[in-house]
């Protein structure tokens, strides 16, 4: 009897683990809080008074087992300045998420509005509705899954809501090997006064690597508390949408760790580079070069005459396996611990042969920068070796580029700043900072014949005739895609004219794609293609009128609100030098009313820009040529890149009126 | 006898050429020919079967009779970009919806239908339903795919059928909708002795109707896609589909009205209205609160009205009985938010307090091409506030947060509105505003002297566009706000490169401010200019072959007056004076020469709704007519 009452007890403690509840500190905070007068705000549709996310992270025994609880509370409060304000922030939603391996489930939720006489409102939490998130939610709500959603009441603008609330993540796994990595952004749509992230994580440790939190940036920051750690940052600036804005670069964000033991080996980067060093066991069994081990390779490249042949061959195993299983390059995320273990294997390849190389760290400067304070790997997007050649020449290869050859080096990865690990022909390793060259120029060239054909009743046929050409930089950044596209003979033709499609502007719905060609050589390729098109013209009308933006796909229009006021510098990332030549073919039927307005030419700092015409009566041709010079401005440099953006603009929605 | 025999005897030929014959007519079943639909139909969806059976069943436990539709749908899409195939089925609380069966074929090379997935329809998922970012709490869908991924081309087959609870919900069955082509399609209603129904068509060109004792079938063929645009009518405009409402049931004997008449469908909203137990006392404290000290009635009715819509926010839950019956008054005060029934509710039940006769009012908005002389759930959307003040009838909409209480929403103009009147109601129409309420007037100056010319416009807006101002005015960003004046005037302007924008004023009635920037639309050579003075006004374009007509948001006028500086002499060919279009939609475009002074003139005057829902003809030869002037050149030397 008593073994069954003891049986009953110890089933009754398994199963009845401490029951979930929200942080009590943010409790604590919630009840006590009241309506703030703000000083510090500055104009917008909301303010974020503060923004606080607490994660407690601990053991726990359900069903006679030991599994990790993650439970995290986010406390919110916002003041109402706008109507717009009101309808982003007057649903609370909860994500919650259910399937066979992972559950977040919702824990508790209280939510007021606080008015500045002084009234508190609570809204009844048992009125969440449970449903897929609606698209216009505010961005940090964003996520995949389910959302319980909740309409809180009674907010007015100038009033403040209060939210907090829980949930929790039991992860099915011994304690003693759980870990968990995150990276947290600070930076909302609104303005934010305050952002803090409690960490509490009893017997594990916990590591913080705060990004851009301006003066109080520092690596391994240890601000105590309670168990764990915390870190705020003050003042967040909301988000900018401007065009060539990379203020992301400089958005605080947090990674954090939280793990039983964390011992990184990458503390510094001199342990960055001695973590490098490829031991015989880590690279004797890998292979990496098409089914072939190290040695294998190494036997072979030893036979091969040169430094700069030998390299090729290197580069040509490394990409072959990449090139016939394209899918693992368009679709793995974990790039960089192949590069990682490709430039290992180079590392002991080259070693035997006694050949000096670097392998550059490098970050794809659209997206970031590189931050000297963070020493990870996992900062990094890609590998580039470099070596001298028999001709006294630097050669530079990437590691995870399909079809690349050498100084095939994307545009994104040219003149960023790298961590460079040197070895030399006895393999001893060095490392600095460097910088990897600008090379490579090209552009995007196109074409295009215009043939004017019949008129039938309010329409007119035009046929197209095309020739689009990618060289320099412009072909680097699309080799992988064209060749893989024209990798299979059997579906090269579709692949290319969805190719093309793509390229054409987006009011063409062109269907008649035809005689499409594709040529290439190491520097360029050639794409030739045909369309017809029908545009809609008024039989009413003795004239017509054709734009050459009808023709060219361009991103040169610069919306209204995005034109005075510059707030962030910025980067002209995805800009290439052009080369538009289009010539309407008009027969008898029409003659053009010439317009010298649409030679152009504008010369600044960050670009030379020519438009041109000539007129043979039956045929007009118009140029557009655009070269870029620098790639980066300040905020006050902005109005050169907008006469440029103007200029080539004004020129390709020009009318070129055709008379009957 | 002999021949009886001998005419029973198969002989081996005769096997062969059977044999032959199923196996070829198999084969040509199993066959799409891919270039033929896209020769027929286009792109896209195709539908390649769909067939509607619905049928009365009598339900021994509830003794009342319940609808049962089956539905199954032969897809083929062409060229299309959605791997997963997605097919979502939508339901409500009243129907019990059952996914028989769904497989996904890939046509191959031979277009041989070559099955990928059986789909396990029991595992489908339901979701909650969102039309147009509203939330209506008991609507769902239940939704299945293809868990691989899906080539361009592909078929897809499903089934299911639905079991309506509650006849009154048995509403609209289309044959095609939007963007879909339909090869066959087949509508059948089984009839039942003890269940009246009638049946309301719409745009059933070409579709067949064949009625005998027990059914009554539309069976249509080869509908060819519809192409809507932005500016399109709605679709229950112009695809053709049915309306059944259920008259009456005879259960055992007891002959039940369901929605035989407009009566019963007021009978259940008024049920439902009767339902609600508003707290008065704080209505009443409310309504004095909000009034205060007013003793004029327009007035009391304004701040009432202006309270409502400055306080209550519209947070579209459709909660409540299928988005039927309103929030209670004092909930929807006390929460400051509420759906469309819930604001109109409180409207209602704060004016009333204070003595005014303000009712309940039920319509459709102008998305949906009904009146009340069809008695279907399906023929409003929306309610609002009917106001019987000084022997005239107001209609009052509190989701609005632009128009005073005097006016009414565009999308409500030229509607039927079902007011409540205790047990008795009564149907009228919200009248169409005047084009002339509704008025952009731009005038300026373009100025010649220089090689990029310049222009300066003053620009005035009245009406609906003063109320679509505000309200866009009031519902954007902080940031946006400034750039609202550039981005609401910015379609009138092609061919101007707006420079500056200032001076806005903005008051109830009237909206103005000044426009500064180069004019582009000029061809500039050796001293001889051709300038293309007409601004293209005129937002909408023609109807093409497959598209819908054109919803016209209101009646209005757009006025424009430029006077031309320092353009040089002009030929005689410059002054043309023309009247275009009819009594409902016209224009006249001209040049005057006053003094030494040229001036171009434009008036365009949309007097309608909509265009035509079936002959563009006319539409199509205004439209031809007024865009040639976009392209109508001045030559000066």
């Amino acid at each position: 009897m008593n073994k069954i009452i003891l049986a009953l007890l110890i089933c009754f403690g398994v199963i009845n683990v401490i029951k979930a509840q929200i942080n009590e500190e943010a409790n604590n905070n919630f009840e006590k809080s009241k309506y703030e007068e703000i000083s510090n705000e500055e104009k917008s549709d909301a303010t974020i008074i503060y923004d606080r996310t607490y994660i407690d992270v601990g053991k726990i025994r359900e069903n006679g087992e030991f599994k990790v609880r993650n439970l995290k509370t986010i406390h919110r409060k916002i003041k109402i300045n706008t109507l717009y304000g009101l309808e982003q922030y007057n649903k609370l939603y909860i994500k919650i998420f259910n399937d066979l391996h992972y559950n977040l489930d919702y824990v508790d939720c209280k939510v007021k509005t606080l008015k500045k006489d002084g009234k508190v409102v609570k809204t009844d939490n048992t009125d969440f509705i449970t449903t897929t998130l609606p698209a216009n939610a505010p961005f940090f709500y964003k996520q995949k899954g389910n959302v319980k959603m909740l309409a809180i009441k009674d907010i007015n603008i100038g009033d403040q809501v209060e939210y907090i609330f829980t949930t929790q993540e039991i992860i099915d796994i011994d304690p003693e090997y759980y870990y968990k990595t995150d990276r947290l952004s600070f930076v909302n749509n609104d303005f934010c006064i305050e952002k803090s992230v409690f960490i509490n994580a009893d017997k594990y440790k916990i590591k913080l690597w705060p990004h851009y939190f301006g003066e109080k940036d520092a690596r391994n920051t240890d601000y105590s508390y309670n168990e764990g750690k915390k870190i705020t940052l003050n003042n967040i600036k909301p988000k900018y949408n401007e065009i060539y804005s990379n203020s992301f670069l400089y958005e605080p964000d947090l990674t954090y760790m939280i793990k039983k033991e964390i011992t990184v080996k990458d503390d510094t980067w001199e342990d960055f580079a001695k973590y490098f060093k490829p031991s015989r066991k880590k690279t004797k069994k890998k292979f990496i070069f098409e089914g072939k081990s190290i040695n294998d390779a190494i036997t072979e490249i030893e036979t091969i005459v040169g430094t700069k042949e030998k390299f090729k061959f290197i580069l040509k195993q490394i990409n072959e396996p990449l090139e016939n299983n394209m899918y693992l390059y368009f679709d793995l995320d974990d790039k960089i611990d192949i590069s990682w273990s490709y430039a290992q294997v180079i590392s002991r390849a080259v070693k035997k042969m006694k050949i000096p190389i670097n392998f550059h760290f490098v970050i794809n400067k659209n997206y970031n920068k590189l931050d000297k304070t963070y020493v990870s790997l996992y900062q990094f997007d890609d590998i580039i070796c470099s070596f001298k050649g028999e001709d006294n020449k630097i050669y530079y290869f990437p590691l995870f580029s399909p079809f690349s050859n050498l100084n095939d080096i994307q545009k994104e990865f040219q003149g960023t700043e790298c961590f460079t690990i040197s070895q030399n022909e006895l393999g001893e390793r060095t490392h600095s900072f460097d910088n990897i060259p600008e090379f490579n120029s090209g552009k995007i060239a196109k074409n295009i014949d215009v043939n004017l054909g019949e008129i039938e009743e309010d329409k007119i046929k035009l046929n197209i005739k095309e020739k689009l050409s990618y060289s320099g930089h412009s072909w680097i950044n699309n080799k992988a895609l064209l060749m893989y596209l024209v990798k299979d003979s059997t579906r090269t033709d579709e692949n290319l004219k969805r190719f093309v499609k793509e390229q054409l502007p987006m009011s063409h719905k062109i269907d008649s794609i035809y005689n499409v060609q594709f040529t290439s050589k190491d520097a360029s390729c050639n794409i030739q293609y045909e369309y017809d098109k029908e545009l809609n013209i008024n039989n009413a009308s003795e004239i017509i009128h054709l734009r050459p933006s009808d023709f060219v796909q361009h991103t040169f229009y610069t919306p209204y609100h995005m034109r005075e006021t510059r707030l962030e510098k910025g980067y002209l990332n995805n800009e290439y030098n052009l080369d538009f030549v289009i010539n309407f073919h008009l027969k008898d039927a029409f003659y053009w009313i010439q317009n010298d307005n649409l030679r152009k030419e504008i010369k600044n700092d960050f670009g030379e820009l020519k438009t041109n015409f000539s007129n043979d009566s039956l045929t007009i041709s118009t140029s557009f040529n655009f070269e870029f010079k620098k790639n980066q401005f300040e905020v006050s440099e902005w109005n050169q890149i907008l006469d440029l953006r103007d200029t080539a603009n004004d020129y390709l929605v020009q009318k070129f009126y055709f008379k009957k | 006898m002999k021949d009886s025999k001998d005419s029973l005897r198969i002989k081996p030929v005769q096997i062969f050429i059977y044999l032959s014959f199923v196996l070829f007519s198999s084969q040509l079943i199993g066959q799409i020919d891919l270039s033929k639909y896209e020769r027929d139909f286009g792109k896209g969806l195709t539908t390649l079967k769909k067939k509607i059976n619905i049928a009365f069943i009598y339900d021994e436990n509830s003794r009342s009779y319940k609808a049962k539709v089956k539905h199954q749908y032969q897809k083929l899409y062409i060229g299309n970009n959605d791997e997963s195939g997605l097919v979502q089925v939508p339901f409500h609380k009243f129907q019990k919806l059952k996914l028989s069966n769904a497989r996904y074929f890939k046509i191959d090379s031979l277009g041989k239908k070559v099955l990928l997935e059986n789909v396990k329809v029991k595992y489908s998922d339901e979701k909650n339903f969102f039309v147009n970012n509203i939330f209506y709490s008991d609507l769902k869908v239940k939704q299945f795919k293809c868990s691989l991924s899906l080539p361009d081309n592909y078929i897809v087959t499903y089934s299911y059928e639905v079991l309506y609870n509650d006849l009154k919900f048995l509403n609209s069955f289309f044959f095609q909708h939007n963007n879909e082509a339909v090869e066959d399609v087949e509508i059948s209603i089984k009839k039942n002795s003890n269940v009246k129904f009638s049946i309301y068509d719409f745009n059933l060109n070409g579709i067949e109707k064949i009625e005998n004792d027990s059914y009554i079938k539309y069976i249509g063929k080869n509908l060819n896609r519809y192409k809507s645009s932005s500016v399109s009518v709605n679709g229950n405009y112009y695809l053709p589909h049915i309306i059944i409402s259920v008259d009456e049931t005879n259960n055992d004997g007891e002959i039940i009205e369901i929605l035989k008449s407009t009566d019963n469908l007021y009978e259940w909203y008024n049920s439902l209205i009767k339902e609600l137990k508003p707290d008065m006392n704080y209505i009443n404290k409310l309504a004095n609160s909000i009034i205060g000290n007013s003793t004029d009635d327009s007035e009391k009715i304004d701040k009432i009205f202006r309270w409502v819509q400055n306080n209550i926010q519209y947070v579209a839950f459709e909660d409540g009985i299928a988005g039927f019956k309103p929030d209670e008054a004092d909930n929807v005060a006390k929460s400051k938010f509420g759906d469309c029934k819930g604001i109109a509710n409180l409207l209602v039940n704060l004016l009333q307090s204070q003595g005014f006769n303000a009712k309940h009012a039920w319509l459709g908005t102008r998305s949906k091409n009904y009146d009340y002389s069809i008695p279907s759930l399906v023929v409003d959307n929306h309610m609002i506030c009917g106001l019987e003040f000084n022997n005239k009838m107001y209609f009052l909409d509190g989701t609005s947060k632009s128009v005073s209480w005097l006016k009414v929403p565009s999308h409500l103009e030229g509607k039927q509105v079902l007011v409540a009147k205790g047990n008795a109601y009564e149907t009228l129409t919200i009248k169409k505003s005047n084009p002339l309420d509704n008025v952009i007037d731009i005038t300026g100056v373009l100025d010649l002297s220089k090689s990029q010319p310049t222009i300066d416009l003053s620009i005035k807006y009245s009406g609906h566009f003063v109320f679509d101002f505000i309200a866009a005015d009031k519902h954007m960003s902080f940031n946006s706000k400034k750039h609202l004046p550039y981005y609401f005037i910015d379609d009138y302007l092609d061919g101007i490169k707006v420079k500056k924008i200032y001076n806005v004023a903005t008051s109830e009635n009237l909206i103005s401010y000044k426009v500064s920037g180069n004019y582009m639309n000029i061809a500039k050579t050796n001293g001889d200019l051709t300038l293309f003075p007409f601004l293209d006004v005129l937002l909408y374009d023609k109807i093409l072959e497959h598209m819908p007509a054109v919803y016209i948001d209101f009646p209005q006028t757009i006025n424009v007056k430029l006077q031309i500086k320092n353009g040089g002499n002009l030929p005689a060919e410059a002054y043309v004076k023309e009247q275009i279009g009819n009594e409902n939609f016209n224009a006249n475009f001209y040049t005057q020469k006053v003094g030494s002074d040229y001036f171009v003139n434009q008036k365009l005057t949309l007097n309608l709704l909509h265009s035509s829902l079936t002959d563009h003809t006319a539409w199509n030869d205004f439209v031809s007519k007024v865009k040639a002037f976009n392209n109508y050149p001045l030559n000066y030397e």
